[in-house]
């Protein structure tokens, strides 16, 4: 009988128990798997929102904001017209500003936010001798962190590739970073070993490797 | 028994199928011109659940829950929508309109008498980089921000002259403490720099009146410069000019960092290839050594300290303008160090504290042949300050301050026999309380008031501020500003009558800003007046009886600023700056109100800069006029009746990066070479002609020519050069 009530007791509260703590976990891998496979701009658009709602409740969570953070990026990366990519942008860099408030990776962070200033850069020539400087430093110090991030890696091979090619320079260093950084995305510690974490980026190796071939 | 348990376990198990009943919540979002608002974020309040708008502006999702629900509708740039919904049904469709968020608080800035430059601000006036790219400027802060509308140009001095205010009329301050001192000392009639490198400030915020009452004695003008809170990275930097070498060393963890930089500059090998107006025996020579320290404690704290150390000399030979064969050698020696430490901290999430302390000591050694006078002053500040945010309406930002000045001044015989000394000890006590308040969501005010308590006269002063900004649409506004202003008076005077009253000022200025994608526009007309300036007997100058506070005088005009950076010409970054002033004064020895010699009446500044980004290349050409200038000629009748010439100038900056970590920059002043004259100094005797003899104030050389190359050596080495010129 006692087990019985036992058994009764669990099976009634066990909704309620498991409703705060697998909403977020059920929020966060739904999310996921749309960014994952976000093909379209309303995809990412989706994706971030949804990362928006669940930062909105969990304010001391930085996944979520980092997630929406991304979801903006690639929005803005994704935009064609030169004009319309800074409100993405903006909107996620106040999301990374938000984090810094937090508990998080600042590895990852930086990483991110160097990603963030590239694209910003992109939209103009001009911009390059004003962010170009805080870009380096961002993701020197997001290299300097972690140097086992293969986001890190990956995004200050892409700044430096930048500016070996501006220079006219050897772009060999660089290019050896990148090979670095799949190197790095193998590895079985940086495939999410805790839930949610960053794992973008094993896709843009190749793109970014084909700048070597050329 | 069983069978009922079983039951019951049976409706339990049912239940979260019977509450998570799903409802259908769909609608359309336009914005109020029927727009449809792509992307806009909808969800029911505390849930994740929730969805966005599509193309069209519909959203559609399936929600658990029933009852009463708020759905929230948020998008970037709009207000924020709370709409009341039933969801024990599927709702019907929601038309939802938005409207774009015209008044974001945070949005409207005071912007009468200030000028933003750096920090993260959009609205900043100024980038931090253009100090260093503003050809003419040559990488110094006062240089720069003469380009800015309200200051006048006074090329024999170089220090900030603002708004028919003298220099000594404008206050440095630095994290909020004020600083003694801020220029190098040089020889009379050459013009001096500030000795602190524009890279240690993360925002300028230059006030051409005013300005907030945390801030005191400054008559005209307040600069506020606030060093950077994260460091650089761990580099190193090199730079060679032809008359000397700087180092730089920056180490850096997340938490910590320290940078330090040590310069030797020798003019001899420059001066003996250009040929300057002054006959120099031993030209400058000058150590400077930086030392920055950050450290983050805890998650908001930051702990700053900052120390500079300079030591220079130099020897001329000054010639008689009444026997321009007789010569008497004047050599300078100057030591010089500062000392700068707070600590910031935040009290829950709405307020935070300052407390900070500096300390600076400066030495002035003037020999002549026969003489040597000595001028040493120490001091500095220990200051608390607290702000936050009583409500989401209510600002306020408050503290106290004390501020310490020793001053002796000697004068003696070469072989160090004294013959007199000349000293006093200032202690100002200060408290303030500012507020923001916003009356509406497009109009702030700020009220503020600061008191003044100084123990070498006694006296006790209030002085209110206040500011109000309206804004006008998105990308204008119209501000307006009252203040009233005191200063103890300028050491000089104040070492021979200690107990002299202070001089103040009222300022009144309205401004209307326009800002739209890099395209900037200002105007600002504004008046002030000047009570309680000392004046003296000229001939009885060490008497303190022939001193009073009885000057006065008043100083009206109106600014214009164009700035269009990168917007409507490719590369192409210009600002157009014109100030007309209209001022007199009666203070110091003047017999009478007349324009002082540092006010010129028009002054038009055009800056220019252009990249090249094919060559890697950077240009930069920057041109300067001044109205003429008044001078007192002593061969007329009335007092400072003299104009000198107009004053032109045109500077360019070329700079080209060589490599990712070497860059090389070529600068020149003057090009054309025009002959500028600042003033005229006349002599003490009458000549056979009658008349007196005079010398044309003139620049050290026609030109100021400079070739150099920085080198950056960085572990990751990814440095744009053009930073660093």
């Amino acid at each position: 009988m006692r087990t019985l009530t036992a058994l009764l007791i669990a099976i009634i509260l066990n909704p309620l128990f498991s409703y705060g703590e697998s909403n977020y976990e059920k929020a966060m891998k739904k999310a996921l798997e749309g960014l994952n496979q976000a093909a379209t701009m309303d995809d990412l658009r989706q994706a971030a929102n949804q990362f928006d709602r669940i930062g909105e409740i969990e304010k001391d969570k930085w996944l979520p904001q980092y997630h929406a953070a991304y979801a903006k990026v690639m929005m803005a990366s994704m935009e064609e017209d030169l004009q319309k990519k800074d409100p993405f942008l903006d909107a996620a860099q106040l999301n990374l500003d938000a984090i810094e408030e937090l508990e998080h990776d600042e590895s990852e962070r930086l990483a991110l936010e160097g990603f963030l200033i590239m694209i910003r850069m992109s939209v103009s020539l001009d911009r390059g001798m004003e962010l170009g400087m805080d870009c380096g430093m961002i993701l020197n110090q997001a290299y300097t962190l972690n140097n086992q991030n293969p986001r890190a890696v990956l995004m200050l091979g892409q700044f430096k590739f930048g500016s070996a090619n501006y220079m006219g320079q050897d772009t060999s260093e660089p290019c050896a970073m990148f090979d670095e950084a799949a190197k790095l995305f193998e590895q079985p510690d940086n495939v999410g070993s805790e839930p949610f974490q960053p794992a973008w980026g094993q896709n843009l190796v190749h793109i970014f490797k084909q700048q070597c071939q050329n | 028994m069983y069978r009922s348990i079983t039951y019951i376990i049976c409706i339990f198990l049912l239940i979260p199928c019977i509450v998570r009943s799903q409802t259908i919540i769909q609608g359309k979002i336009t914005d109020d011109k029927n727009n449809p608002v792509i992307g806009a974020n909808i969800f029911i309040e505390g849930t994740y659940d929730g969805s966005s708008s599509n193309h069209e502006g519909y959203f559609k999702f399936d929600f658990d829950g029933k009852g009463s629900q708020i759905l929230i509708v948020k998008y970037i740039g709009y207000e924020d929508i709370h709409v009341p919904i039933d969801v024990s049904k599927d709702s019907p469709l929601l038309n939802i309109t938005m409207v774009e968020a015209s008044n974001q608080m945070d949005m409207i800035t005071i912007t009468a008498g200030s000028f933003e430059a750096g920090g993260e601000n959009k609205r900043t006036i100024l980038k931090e980089l253009d100090i260093v790219t503003t050809a003419g400027a040559t990488g110094d802060i006062a240089g720069v921000l003469n380009t800015l509308p309200g200051t006048q140009t006074v090329g024999e001095e170089g220090k900030l002259y603002v708004r028919g205010g003298d220099d000594y009329e404008t206050q440095t301050f630095i994290d909020g403490m004020r600083v003694i001192n801020p220029y190098h000392t040089t020889i009379p009639n050459t013009p001096t720099r500030n000795r602190f490198s524009p890279f240690m400030f993360k925002g300028t915020s230059f006030s051409t009146g005013g300005y907030s009452a945390e801030y005191g004695q400054g008559l005209s003008s307040a600069l506020i410069l606030s060093t950077k809170e994260k460091a650089d990275q761990t580099r190193t930097d090199l730079t060679f000019i032809p008359f000397g070498v700087e180092a730089a060393q920056c180490l850096s963890t997340d938490k910590t960092s320290l940078a330090g930089k040590v310069g030797y500059f020798n003019m001899q090998p420059y001066y003996a290839v250009i040929p300057q107006n002054i006959d120099w025996v031993d030209p400058p020579e000058s150590v400077d050594a930086n030392l920055v320290f950050r450290n983050k404690i805890g998650r908001s704290g930051i702990i700053k300290a900052y120390g500079n150390y300079t030591w220079s000399n130099s020897q001329m030979y000054q010639y008689s303008i009444d026997d321009p064969g007789q010569k008497i050698p004047l050599k300078l020696d100057n030591l010089y160090g500062y000392f700068n430490t707070s600590y910031k901290n935040s009290i829950g999430k709405k307020w935070s504290y300052l407390t900070g302390f500096s300390y600076s000591i400066n030495h002035d050694v003037y020999s002549f042949d026969t003489a040597r006078v000595k001028d040493e002053t120490s001091g500095g500040q220990l200051k608390l300050a607290f702000s936050g945010d009583i409500n989401s309406l209510v600002s306020v930002n408050s503290g106290m301050d004390v501020f310490l000045r020793d001053n002796e001044f000697s004068f003696s015989s070469y072989s160090e026999e004294l013959i007199n000394t000349l000293s006093f000890r200032e202690w100002i006590l200060a408290t303030f309380l500012e507020a923001d308040i916003y009356i509406t969501s497009d109009l702030l005010a700020r009220i503020g008031i600061r008191s003044e308590y100084s123990r070498l006269n006694g006296e006790y002063a209030l002085d209110p501020r206040m500011s109000l900004a309206y804004k006008l649409g998105n990308r204008a506004s119209v501000s307006f500003a009252y203040g009233s202003f005191q200063q103890s008076p300028n050491e000089d005077l104040l070492r021979i009558v200690n107990n002299l009253g202070n001089e103040s000022s009222n300022h009144y200025i309205l401004n209307y800003q326009f800002i739209d994608k890099g395209k900037t526009f200002r105007i600002e007309g504004y008046y002030k007046q000047y009570k309680n300036l000392v004046k003296y007997d000229p001939d009885a100058m060490y008497d303190p009886s022939s001193y009073y506070n009885t000057g006065s005088g008043y100083a009206r005009g109106f600014d214009i600023f164009w700035r269009d950076s990168y917007s409507s010409l490719k590369h192409v970054d210009y600002w157009i700056s014109y100030s007309f002033l209209d001022t007199e004064r009666d203070y110091r020895d003047f017999p009478e109100r007349s324009i002082p010699i540092f006010a010129s009446k028009h002054n038009i500044s055009i800056a220019y800069k252009q990249f090249f980004p094919r060559l890697r290349s950077f240009l930069s050409g920057t041109y300067t006029y001044a109205s003429p200038r008044p001078y007192n000629d002593l061969n007329t009748v009335g007092f400072n009746m003299g104009r000198t010439k107009s004053f032109h100038d045109l500077s360019l900056t070329l700079a080209h990066m060589l490599s990712e970590n070497i860059g090389v920059f070529l600068m020149c002043t003057n090009v054309f070479g025009v002959n500028n004259v600042f003033g005229y100094e006349y002599g003490q005797t009458i000549n056979e002609d009658g008349l007196y003899n005079r010398r044309a104030i003139i620049p050290p050389a026609k030109r100021f020519i400079l070739i150099g190359v920085t080198i950056t050596l960085s572990k990751n080495g990814v440095m744009n050069q053009l930073r660093s010129l």
